[in-house]
């Protein structure tokens, strides 16, 4: 999988990185984002190569796949910066003219559209019989935010995808205009979607065939949105590319296609799949973050998981599933340390120069500086004349990029998706939620499945130990007791027949089932 | 196939645990028609182990009917006496004749049929209520006369450690006898800290060397040395105190 016949280098620019160093190994770009922007950002560039006809069509790392963003500027306005709307409505005392009159000149005073749109959203008295009848849409469209109360400014407030036109893509205010902004939608969601491209045919065709009716424009719920849009399409920014995915094969791609398959085959009506690809999507990023460190030190597969089901208190298991998580988070370190020995240092010109005695520490650090921007572009050089002494700090500034960017979005995955917890801890330790249990269920169990058997899939298709029989070759073994982990999975089997996912049997094996199946 | 000392030691402190909690049947009472009685949560190494001390204990189980399931002891050849093809549910069936018949619980439906059953579980032998046991049994196998004011400071040594709830059973008998092995030429506080790698920590001789004479006959005094010793494993992961990833080349200075 790490080799040159598997990648291919990046050809954007690489001006705004401080040096490609994880880019090089995980892709562009790996970040920390509020986890409901992953599911939105990936949504968003399928929507918008569904809208070009490309949607799901195979890519290479050296491609660049462009698309146009959503804007809805005005949707926007309407929910995210309208909040005098209410007050309008509550003070007409059921005049409709005296609504209309009061609330016009309040957004073109107050909304913000740019360059392109005016604020004059008169537009709306032509769709909506009364000023009531548009507070209750704009109300209705509000319940569906997604992370209400998150005191976002109101350019980076969306949601639920409900449509295309309720995908639109983060930016931020900058004078009478806007910027794109990376913090919000920070690409991962784009990597997520180049993932899939990457997957083999039969399951992108499947997957395209599922997803393409969610973007259809003239369905019921996107109409609604629509309405209040002046223009038949919503307002677009400008061309989104540059994301980048280094493998052109890898184990992730086609495991995350074969799960959001499964989700999107259940068939669940409108867009009610998505609640649960969110967090497969970050399930599977973080296992591939974890397995291509994995790979970059020299193994096969991905790391033993050990989970925790929530325990009242503290046994081996949780002693195992933080051991578990802390080895596993790092690995991304030492894999950052094996990519700069192996294609930074080992250059045999830097080698020979860095040995040549007949050159001064200033020139051999100069060299080395030159060689640290071809390779890794480098931005900042290490202020330093001794050579070793600039191979140890770049290992530290490596080090420390590694850990403020892309560690810290994997972590930001883990947790999000529901894998990682702190719960009832102190420490991050693999503690899958029900959320996470119930997506692998339906993504995993189309008929009923004994329990037993379940674990096994989880673990050789996660690697993901619950029980005894899985975890007894993982764990160390002064982390391993054989009740403790029987426990765990007593633990497991009774939150699946909580959650409705499971069946207790009268001769006392469980059944884990899905019980979505039946609407596929 | 051999099993490990560990699992050898499970199974013999888990048949010390069984006659003691049915010595009144067993021992004193003359009327006594047979019982039944399922291991859970014991590993196929462990049960075999359980085997291999009955059949050293001699007399004192003679009056125990072992039948384990016979798929799980195939690999380590015992004899078949011991083990059954009979459902465990079968086995609780039978007449009893006066003998202690004892299964293992590993079928998958096995739990809810013998859930009215008297039961000994692998987490019982972590219960401070039988260090005793554990203490003796080890101390008896490594051919070491604990006086009677050392065996009360070993027997709350493995009360503190129970207590931790962070020690496999297995791990618990090993790190015993490595005490006790290290006790022969050291006072018992550093014997006790020399053999903590065996529980997956940091050797540290002096870790519970602020334990004094009558500290020591205190459980949770140890469980609190343990407890903060533990918070130390975090160094064999290469991370400090708040996990974060100690730098390998500050590492390799301040070790070289």
């Amino acid at each position: 999988m790490i080799g040159p016949d598997n990648t291919e280098p990046y050809y954007g620019s690489k001006d705004r990185n401080e040096a490609w160093i994880a880019e090089a190994i995980w892709g562009h770009r790996l970040e920390r984002q509020p986890f409901s922007a992953l599911l939105l950002e990936f949504l968003g560039m399928a929507e918008g190569m569904f809208r070009q006809g490309r949607l799901l069509e195979a890519t290479q790392p050296g491609d660049n796949p462009e698309y146009v963003a959503n804007r809805c500027l005005q949707v926007r306005n309407l929910l995210f910066n309208n909040p005098r709307m209410e007050e309008i409505l509550r003070n007409a005392q059921g005049s409709d003219e005296d609504g209309w009159s009061r609330w016009l000149p309040v957004m073109k005073e107050g909304a913000s559209l740019g360059d392109r749109l005016a604020a004059d959203f008169s537009y709306l008295r032509k769709r909506f019989d009364t000023f009531a009848e548009l507070v209750s849409v704009v109300r209705l469209l509000r319940r569906i935010t997604v992370d209400p109360g998150s005191e976002r400014r109101w350019t980076t407030q969306f949601l639920y995808p409900i449509g295309p036109a309720a995908l639109y893509e983060a930016i931020l205010e900058k004078g009478d205009g806007f910027e794109r902004t990376r913090r919000v939608f920070t690409r991962t969601g784009e990597v997520a979607y180049l993932m899939l491209t990457r997957a083999s045919e039969p399951l992108r065709a499947k997957i395209r065939k599922r997803l393409s009716p969610s973007f259809d424009p003239n369905t019921s719920r996107n109409r609604l949105v629509l309405r209040l849009i002046s223009s038949p399409e919503p307002d677009r920014g400008e061309t989104k590319g540059g994301t980048y995915l280094p493998y052109k094969a890898h184990p992730a791609f086609d495991r995350m296609a074969e799960d959001v398959a499964a989700i999107l085959n259940l068939n669940l009506p409108d867009q009610d799949a998505f609640q649960y690809l969110q967090p497969l999507l970050g399930l599977h990023i973080y296992l591939y973050g974890i397995e291509t460190a994995f790979a970059w030190l020299g193994n096969q597969g991905l790391p033993p998981i050990v989970c925790e089901i929530l325990a009242r208190r503290s046994d081996l298991v949780r002693k195992a599933a933080v051991g578990s998580y802390l080895h596993n988070d790092g690995i991304g370190e030492l894999a950052v340390r094996k990519f700069i020995d192996s294609t930074v240092l080992s250059d045999s010109d830097l080698k020979e120069i860095l040995k040549d005695d007949a050159l001064d520490d200033v020139a051999k650090t100069d060299y080395l500086a030159e060689h640290l921007v071809r390779t890794v572009s480098l931005k900042k050089r290490p202020d330093t004349t001794d050579p070793r002494k600039m191979i140890e700090l770049f290992y530290a500034f490596a080090r420390k990029l590694y850990r403020a960017g892309s560690a810290d979005g994997l972590t930001g995955l883990a947790t999000g998706c529901g894998l990682v917890s702190k719960r009832g801890t102190n420490r991050y330790r693999y503690a899958p939620t029900d959320d996470l249990l119930r997506a692998l269920v339906l993504a995993n169990v189309t008929t009923p499945i004994e329990e037993s058997a379940f674990l096994r899939r989880l673990y050789h298709r996660y690697r993901i130990s619950i029980g005894p029989a899985e975890a007894k070759g993982e764990v160390l073994s002064y982390q391993f007791d054989e009740t403790d982990f029987k426990k765990n999975r007593d633990r497991f089997g009774q939150h699946l027949v909580g959650m409705g996912l499971a069946r207790r049997e009268s001769d006392a094996c469980t059944y884990v089932v899905n019980p979505m199946e039946t609407l596929a | 196939m051999s099993i490990s000392q560990q699992d050898a030691l499970v199974g013999a402190v888990a048949l010390e645990f069984v006659l003691l909690k049915l010595k009144p049947q067993l021992e004193e009472d003359p009327d006594f028609r047979g019982a039944f009685h399922v291991l859970s949560g014991f590993s196929p190494e462990q049960l075999a182990g359980f085997i291999e001390a009955s059949i050293k204990s001699g007399a004192r189980a003679a009056r125990i009917a072992i039948q384990f399931p016979e798929f799980e002891m195939r690999p380590f050849g015992v004899d078949q006496k011991f083990t059954t093809v009979d459902s465990s549910v079968n086995v609780r069936n039978r007449e009893r004749n006066g003998y202690l018949t004892l299964t293992a619980e590993v079928e998958a439906d096995a739990e809810a049929s013998l859930a009215d059953s008297d039961r000994t579980d692998a987490s019982d032998l972590k219960d401070k209520s039988i260090a005793h046991i554990w203490v003796d049994f080890v101390a008896n196998r490594v051919g070491i006369n604990l006086l009677p004011e050392d065996r009360r400071k070993v027997e709350a040594m493995v009360k503190g450690l129970f207590d931790t709830g962070r020690c496999p059973t297995s791990k618990a008998g090993e790190f015993l006898t490595g005490v006790l092995e290290n006790f022969r030429s050291e006072p018992l506080n550093r014997a006790a800290g020399k053999a903590l790698p065996v529980i997956g920590l940091p050797l540290f001789e002096d870790c519970f060397s602020s334990l004094n004479e009558s500290k020591m006959i205190q459980a949770s005094q140890w469980a609190t040395k343990f407890r903060s010793h533990y918070a130390l494993e975090c160094y064999l992961d290469k991370r400090g105190l708040s996990q974060e990833m100690l730098d390998p080349e500050a590492l390799r200075k301040h070790l070289s």
